[in-house]
């Protein structure tokens, strides 16, 4: 018990004297996360919007496919990441393994299928109250898709912070791809595990704290959201 | 098959929900010009008709030919909906949006929209959520949305049945400005009433056929079937 004192005591320290070593984690957390919250808002907006507004053979196995890709064991991804950029695997000449850019490519494979999941869930809903109008209207396909995504925003916003609150926790892939390297690919999650390791539970608790804090935020913004969604039907 | 006309043809149209028939076998040719209402009880297949003649739904079979501009293009059409289908938007946004499809935003577009809504009355709203409107003002904003794309035929789905006096009266006078500028008007009413003052062309529907198709005031004054001719008088169907 003593352990979780004083590592929370010192965590606080940490945080209140803004420990250079500390922010830069978290910055790097941030970055990384962010970017693949962005990249997979760009790939599972369009796709949950176009499984949401197109009948073709095979749509309905697409969409268990993409609900069922919701639970990729992260592990196994960063596995999977790793071996198609290791040095004998086929992007391995692109040298980005262990490298920052490999941790997003993960963190966007393990976030894409939920994103695009709720995207198509909210999106398919609003297209059942559009669609005549937009018949009618003669829309093409694209404006159809665009127009849902505009008017579906605050949902996909929601479904920007499932991505990034499943993202920023995420250790399994991201310590796999990224090697969790001194001042290049160690984020929050893969330092907590190492100070853990090496038994400095005060930066781990300081780190944890900052991650809990994060994840705080998070839900306030979200309950903020769904609340004023509830209040109004939609507002601009 | 297609074939050049400037007017709607059905041919032989069946159209089913569920495996339970809504409408036909139909044949039937609309006049060129006019201002037709389809009348008839709940569940006539007054809604199914308009809906197959805007392509909104495609018939089980038969065909459906769509009127023929000078060009030779379908000409355009405009349709209201009996439940307002609005965009989760401004009013002003509502409006402009047919005209953010063909033509994007401009300077132009935001007058041609401020134009519409004027002659709606809606002016004075154009910030508000179109949620926010009330019933009335909702069904005012799909006419001028219907009518910012200055269609050669405006079909209308009942767009009066929820409204109160005043709001059917602006609705009707709006029409009937259309009407005067050679707009062909294609709309559903159940209010017998209503029909008399704007109908030139009635058709009556009962159970999915076309049991009468006449001249207005013909088919008020001399309605040919016994159906016909009670719902003209009590809006019931013996």
């Amino acid at each position: 018990m003593d352990d979780l004192w004083n590592g929370l005591a010192r965590g606080t320290a940490l945080v209140l004297s803004f420990d250079a070593y500390l922010y830069e984690i978290v910055l790097r957390s941030l970055k990384v996360t962010l970017s693949a919250v962005l990249i997979a808002a760009l790939i599972a907006f369009p796709v949950g919007a176009w499984l949401a507004v197109s009948r073709f053979r095979g749509r309905r196995t697409a969409i268990a496919i993409m609900n069922s890709l919701m639970g990729l064991p992260p592990v196994t991804v960063g596995l999977m990441v790793y071996i198609l950029f290791s040095r004998s695997g086929p992007f391995g000449v692109l040298e980005l393994l262990f490298t920052p850019a490999t941790m997003i490519i993960a963190q966007v494979i393990i976030i894409t299928p939920i994103m695009a999941s709720i995207a198509h869930q909210a999106i398919g809903d609003l297209y059942a109250s559009y669609r005549d109008l937009l018949v009618s209207l003669t829309a093409t396909r694209w404006q159809t898709v665009m127009v849902l995504i505009i008017d579906a925003r605050r949902a996909l916003l929601l479904a920007g912070l499932a991505g990034f609150g499943r993202a920023i926790g995420e250790v399994g892939a991201i310590l796999i791809v990224g090697g969790n390297i001194d001042h290049y690919t160690r984020v929050l999650t893969t330092a907590i595990v190492l100070e853990t390791s090496k038994g400095d539970f005060g930066l781990a608790l300081g780190l944890g704290g900052i991650l809990i804090l994060l994840a705080v935020i998070l839900n306030i913004i979200i309950h903020h959201i769904t609340s004023s969604e509830r209040t109004r039907t939609w507002s601009p | 098959m297609v074939t050049m006309s400037a007017s709607f043809q059905l041919e032989k149209i069946i159209f089913s929900r569920d495996g339970r028939r809504i409408l036909g076998p139909i044949t039937h040719s609309f006049s060129e010009r006019g201002f037709t209402l389809v009348i008839g009880p709940n569940g006539a297949g007054k809604t199914s008709l308009l809906r197959l003649l805007h392509k909104l739904q495609e018939p089980d079979s038969g065909y459906i030919s769509l009127p023929l501009g000078k060009n030779g293009v379908p000409q355009r059409q405009s349709f209201v909906f009996q439940v307002p289908i609005l965009l989760h938007r401004s009013v002003f946004e509502n409006a402009a949006y047919p005209l953010h499809l063909s033509r994007g935003s401009s300077a132009q577009v935001r007058e041609e929209t401020m134009h519409y809504l004027e002659m709606v009355g809606l002016n004075d709203n154009h910030g508000a959520m179109a949620e926010d409107l009330s019933g009335g003002q909702k069904q005012l904003l799909q006419l001028a949305r219907a009518l910012i794309t200055r269609p050669k035929i405006l079909i209308l789905d009942e767009p009066t049945s929820n409204l109160d006096g005043r709001s059917t009266q602006t609705i009707e006078a709006l029409l009937a400005d259309q009407y005067r500028i050679d707009t062909r008007i294609i709309m559903t009413t159940q209010n017998v009433v209503q029909a008399r003052r704007l109908a030139s062309e009635v058709i009556f529907i009962h159970e999915g056929q076309i049991v009468e198709s006449a001249e207005a005031s013909a088919f008020f004054d001399k309605p040919l079937t016994p159906q016909a001719s009670s719902f003209i008088q009590d809006g019931i169907v013996r």
